[in-house]
């Protein structure tokens, strides 16, 4: 008796290695389970509609902990910013449009010249004298309609990013008036731009940063009307830093 | 006695008769219509008045923020400027409707000619005029008045005229302070000057000098009359006032309102 079970083994496992496999796999587990004899063997004749129905419920709980997982995940990531690093790349300040400098030479919404931006207040503006008795200091600037059609950054990310116009040093800090404010000085300190009104700043106190690294989003905190950024340069002079027109340097 | 006979309604008699109902209806509602759309055109309100940062333009209620929304007002054209929207629109007090909305920053216009700033330069038209204007006003088809800075990194001012075929440039005034608005009414130029440090202010016609006690933020006229306008500013208890000038002088109107036109 033996020796014929061996032998319809051995033909078996000779028609049929992958069914041999399954079976003597289901008997094992179910002898181990349910110890009750021939219980292997009965489940194992069972196999075709016992295998259907796991390997359904297998993937019916794979389905739900996808759409679950991808429910509860997403509004993590989205504000983790985890998902910027693939639409960015690791590098952040990888602009292509700006080019390593000491002295700013572009406006801080990237593109040339001016072609992506607008004055909507000059240096030194006599309206803004008259209405709030103090020098205006720099350029405020709004996006122009190029830019929203143009910038790949903009088109990338859907927010206004304000990019360091030369290399330097990171000081952030909120000004008298509530306004989130940048300063980048450039590394033999003649020379610093400052950028104000931030939504939100996107460097830190202290970072070495290129010119194209994102410093932060328009917006219109502190002392302002509306969303815009107020660009300023200053250039050492003696002791103090001297305000200078932003505009003679955009080439 | 004879029967009143009726002219019989042949196929002809009834085309001509169902042509001139058809006629007849055309005419009215053509008329109606254009009756229609020249009262719904026409404002309820035909002033235009500003108080509070509120401008009443005749039925329209516009909100401008004190800086750098601004006005410019070369008769019959009314400009009302939104930098950061990168919006101007032109209203026409003659025909007292829009006239156009264009996306720039409007320094002036007057005719379908426009005098505007883009980027660091000013631009009549399509034309770079080489050089950057803080105020200007369309003198003539020809020519421009244009107020700007005497150095670049410096707050004190000049005006200019500026031959808009050539680009040749000749000074009209040279500021040690602030030129604060300018305009041409009839062939008289008028000009406006703050000091800073006294905060006194001037008014020039035609290179007289006459001490005012308010800014002259915006000169125009008005019912053949001439006046300048103070908008809200620390240098004046932030109120808004007009003022005409008459003889020489400068007389309140109204204190806490402007009215450009009524």
């Amino acid at each position: 008796m033996d020796a014929l079970q061996k032998l319809k083994a051995i033909r078996d496992f000779k028609n049929d290695p992958f069914g041999f496999i399954i079976d003597s796999i289901i008997i094992i587990v179910v002898n181990l389970l349910i110890p009750i004899p021939m219980s292997g063997k009965v489940a194992v004749q069972f196999r075709g509609p016992v295998l259907g129905c796991l390997i359904s419920f297998l993937i019916l709980g794979l389905f739900i902990l996808t759409v679950v997982g991808t429910i509860l995940m997403t509004p993590l990531l989205m504000t983790s910013g985890f998902l910027k690093t693939f639409t960015l790349g690791s590098n952040p300040s990888a602009n292509g449009s700006f080019s390593e400098t000491a002295i700013p030479h572009q406006n801080p919404f990237g593109g040339s010249g001016m072609d992506y931006c607008i004055v909507s207040a000059y240096f030194m503006d006599p309206g803004y004298y008259l209405i709030f008795g103090k020098n205006h200091t720099g350029v405020d600037l709004v996006p122009s309609d190029s830019y929203f059609k143009n910038s790949d950054y903009y088109k990338q990310n859907r927010e206004i990013t304000i990019f360091s116009t030369i290399n330097g040093k990171v000081s952030y800090y909120v000004d008298s008036e509530g306004g989130e404010t940048v300063e980048v000085v450039n590394n033999d300190n003649s020379l610093k731009v400052i950028f104000i009104h931030f939504s939100e700043v996107l460097v830190n106190t202290g970072d070495n940063i290129k010119a194209g690294t994102p410093v932060g989003v328009m917006g219109s905190t502190g002392f302002s009307t509306g969303a815009h950024v107020h660009y300023e340069i200053r250039i050492k002079d003696g002791n103090s830093w001297l305000a200078v027109n932003p505009l003679n340097y955009i080439q | 006695m004879k029967d009143i006979e009726l002219n019989p309604i042949n196929t002809n008699l009834r085309k001509l008769l169902q042509a001139g109902v058809a006629l007849i209806l055309v005419l009215f509602l053509v008329i109606y219509f254009v009756i229609l759309k020249n009262n719904h055109n026409m404002p309820k309100n035909k002033t235009i008045t500003f108080e509070n940062g509120r401008l009443q333009m005749f039925d329209d209620q516009i909100t401008l923020n004190p800086f750098p929304d601004r006005i410019a007002f070369h008769y019959p054209y009314f400009v009302i400027v939104k930098p950061t929207l990168k919006t101007s629109a032109v209203y026409n007090l003659d025909k007292k409707q829009k006239e156009k909305e264009v996306k720039e920053i409007v320094l002036d216009y007057y005719n379908g000619n426009l005098l505007f700033n883009r980027g660091t330069t000013t631009f009549y038209n399509k034309k770079d005029l080489g050089l950057l204007c803080e105020k200007a006003f369309i003198k003539s088809q020809n020519e421009v008045l244009c107020v700007t800075k005497q150095y670049t990194n410096d707050v004190e001012n000049k005006l200019i005229s500026i031959n808009v075929s050539t680009k040749i440039q000749k000074d009209i005034y040279s500021s040690k302070n602030i030129i604060t608005g300018v305009a041409v009414i009839g062939n008289d130029i008028y000009y406006g000057e703050v000091e800073p440090y006294t905060r006194k202010n001037f008014i020039y016609i035609n290179k007289q000098k006459i001490e005012v006690s308010d800014i002259v933020s915006l000169i125009y006229p008005m019912n053949n009359k001439h006046y300048f306008a103070s908008f809200k500013s620390v240098l004046n208890n932030q109120k808004e006032n007009y003022y005409s000038i008459v003889d020489g002088k400068a007389i309140k109107q109204e204190e806490g309102k402007i009215i450009f036109f009524k």
